[in-house]
């Protein structure tokens, strides 16, 4: 198995200004002390609580931020020191789909246009260009009519698919979806995710994914990581984190999304009590612990780490030995 | 059966473009009660998001409402100028918008953004200071304090979202429109999103409008559903009959493209076909085709809606009509 994107003890800390004139300085831990890999051909998803650094994480790896600390590998690249060239040949390798569809289109321009731009930037000839956008527009089901609209012109989930279209026209190797079906509905999302299957195995694509839409994470995913508070918290293969979640996070996660039938309206809900935690000041010991109900005193004061639990099923907690949370599904 | 607070009948939205005339709403008729909780699903590009910005009379240029009334608490909001139109945004009626980078103004701090909101009714800027930290406390802020001196593009996604939630909700107003107003959440903030909008309706006797494509939510929060194709209302109901007995076709694929396992256990059933072109509509029914029970009748004759109890109504030939004779 070999690894495709590897990140080791990331850290990204975010300054925010705040009091008179900007004077006192405080950081967001965004993303703090990750470190994961994702192997060539796999679709890894990330999943967790809004705000705990996720959209961080894509925009690391093709490095549209900085990290503060720690190293980050595509293909063997180190992206953190590549020379502005070495850039932009590993980013042509890889597509993005962010997480606001109307950011990756320009305003100005058609969605034919905004497609078709990374081709020219390629260097592609006009007339083979056009007929890829159009090639491309067509796997994401989008009429050709559409194609000449400008984005504001566009439904929702029109704007979603043709930021798809934009991020694989290059047919990279390597694709980021921050959020790529939430603003589609469940049967053009059920076409865009067979689209995905397809397209990853027709060009061996790697995948990393990013939804708070469990079912479709379950549907896509080979592993999934979760994380809470710019902490990696799990990460197991997906079956085993839906039969087997260790994490007290995950099993919130799991339990809190709502069944589409209206009968189990009033079903009993494993909601994760208090406020969410500040991020500046993130709790001590086990950034859960204020809103966990497992949480000892030993969850206060120490960080639990992360560890293995057998065959690459990664889990941060310190009760994990204690409990059975099977049994709460 | 509670009063009705907005009664929206034969609606009809055109977009006027260059390659001829979109369009993107027709016919479309519903209600909703006080304290009520509706909930619009449907095709994406269906024409959802254009409905609710009707109801507050903000359809973008080129668009145009050709048709239909829209009775707000008795009055029609279509004969009114836009000077008491204006009285109705925000207070009466507030709109929590699809993309939240629209609603919020990149320029300002976001607990500013909410501050001038609730200014809006004459609150003096110190306690609209505080009330804008309290209902950014309540849509589940990390840091509200902090968060509130933050710029829009300083927040993550799903605070973005909750920011502007927010600050439509910081009037109560009477009617909350809400497009699409949990996609960036994860799914236990959206539980408690949820479950304010629960109390708001209950306790402010808020009625609601909720566009979404997570039939999850739909079925935690809804009285009512109605779903859209192709710019019509094709199916309404009470939420548990919409979601037992599906009656339309497509509302019965669309429950059936749900992911219910992992991908090597079943292939997703997406619907076959293309999504309807808006300014070249097939005639007769706008599904026919890609419906597989479609009949002869079907690629003729648009059908009508058809209401088979109040509240429960549905628009193709398999449900009434000369095929339901005959059967
Ligand atoms: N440019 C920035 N300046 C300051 N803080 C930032 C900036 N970008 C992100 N942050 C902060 O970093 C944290 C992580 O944000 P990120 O967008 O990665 O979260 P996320 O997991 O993608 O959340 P969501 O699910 O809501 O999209 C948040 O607290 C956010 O406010
Ligand atoms: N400004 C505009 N100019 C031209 N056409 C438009 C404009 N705005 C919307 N449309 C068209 O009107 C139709 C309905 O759009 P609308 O945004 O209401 O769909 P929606 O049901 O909300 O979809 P989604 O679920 O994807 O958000 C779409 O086909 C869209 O292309
Ligand atoms: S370490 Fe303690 S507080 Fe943290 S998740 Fe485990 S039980 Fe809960
Ligand atoms: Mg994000
Ligand atoms: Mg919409």
């Amino acid at each position: 198995m070999e690894a495709l994107v590897e990140l080791e003890r990331v850290k990204k800390h975010f300054v925010i200004r705040d009091g008179i004139l900007g004077r006192r300085r405080r950081f967001v831990h965004a993303v703090d002390d990750v470190s994961l890999s994702i192997v060539r051909g796999e679709t890894f998803g990330i999943v967790g609580e809004s705000g705990s650094g996720k959209t961080t994480i894509a925009r690391i790896i093709p490095r549209l931020v900085n990290v503060t600390s720690g190293s980050v590998k595509f293909s063997g690249i180190d992206i953190c020191r590549a020379s502005g060239r070495e850039l932009m040949l590993a980013r042509r390798r890889m597509g993005i789909v962010f997480q606001d569809p109307a950011s990756s289109l320009n305003p100005r321009v058609t969605v034919a246009a905004s497609i078709q731009r990374p081709l020219q930037l390629a260097g592609l000839p006009a007339k083979e260009a056009r007929d890829r956008v159009r090639e491309v527009a067509e796997l994401v089901n989008l009429g050709t009519e559409v194609l000449d609209k400008f984005p504001h012109e566009l439904s929702g989930g029109q704007q979603q698919r043709a930021s798809i279209a934009r991020a694989i026209v290059l047919r990279p190797e390597f694709v980021i979806l921050d959020e790529p079906t939430s603003a589609l509905d469940v049967s053009v999302q059920a076409q865009v995710l067979n689209l995905l299957l397809d397209l990853q195995q027709r060009f061996s694509l790697t995948y990393l994914f990013i939804s708070h839409n469990l079912p479709v994470v379950r549907y896509l995913c080979d592993r999934i990581a979760v994380m809470y508070l710019g902490k990696l918290v799990e990460l197991a293969s997906t079956g085993v984190l839906y039969r087997e979640p260790l994490h007290p996070y995950s099993l919130a996660l799991l339990m809190a999304a709502p069944p589409p039938d209206p009968k189990m309206r009033n079903r009993r809900r494993f909601i994760l009590t208090g406020d969410p935690p500040s991020l500046t000041n993130p709790p001590q010991g086990c950034r859960l612990h204020p809103r966990c109900q497992f949480a000892v005193e030993r969850c206060r004061v120490e960080e639990p780490e992360l560890r293995d639990y057998g065959s690459g099923h990664l889990a941060a907690c310190h009760r994990i030995g204690d409990l059975d949370l099977g049994f709460a599904m | 059966m509670a009063a009705k607070l907005l009664e929206v009948s034969g609606l009809e939205v055109q977009f006027d473009t260059s390659s001829g005339p979109v369009r993107a709403v027709r016919g479309v008729s519903f209600d909703i009660a006080e304290g009520e909780v509706l909930a619009l699903v449907g095709e994406s590009g269906c024409g959802k998001s254009t409905t609710a910005l009707s109801i507050l009379r903000l359809v973008p240029r080129p668009g145009e409402i050709t048709g239909g009334r829209i009775v707000f608490d008795g009055v029609n909001l279509l004969d009114l100028d836009e000077c008491s139109m204006t009285q109705y945004r925000g207070k009466q009626i507030s709109m929590i918008f699809q993309n939240p980078l629209v609603a919020l103004n990149p320029v300002y701090r976001s607990g500013f953004q909410v501050q001038e909101a609730v200014m809006l009714d004459k609150v003096p800027p110190d306690r609209a200071w505080r009330a804008a930290l309290n209902v950014l406390k309540q849509v589940r802020l990390p840091d509200p304090e902090d968060r509130a001196r933050s710029y829009p593009h300083e927040l993550s996604g799903g605070m973005r979202q909750r920011v502007m939630i927010g600050m439509m909700i910081s009037r109560f107003p009477r009617l909350l429109i809400a497009d699409e107003p949990t996609t960036a959440l994860d799914v236990t903030i959206q539980a408690q999103i949820l479950d304010l909008l629960d109390d708001l309706r209950h306790e402010k006797r808020m009625s609601l409008l909720i566009i979404t494509h997570d039939l999850g939510v739909v079925a935690d929060i809804a009285d009512r559903v109605g779903v859209m194709y192709a710019g019509a209302l094709v199916e309404t109901g009470d939420v548990t009959e919409v979601f037992e007995k599906p009656l339309h076709p497509y509302t019965q694929l669309l429950l059936k493209a749900l992911p219910r396992g992992p991908k090597n256990e079943l292939r997703l059933e997406s619907i076959p076909g293309g999504v309807p072109n808006l300014s070249n509509l097939p005639p007769g029914c706008p599904f026919h085709p890609r419906c597989q029970r479609r009949l002869d009748i079907c690629s003729k004759v648009e059908p009508e809606t058809l209401e088979i109890h109040p509240g429960r109504t549905v628009r193709c030939h398999l449900v009434g009509g000369e095929s339901f004779w005959k059967r």
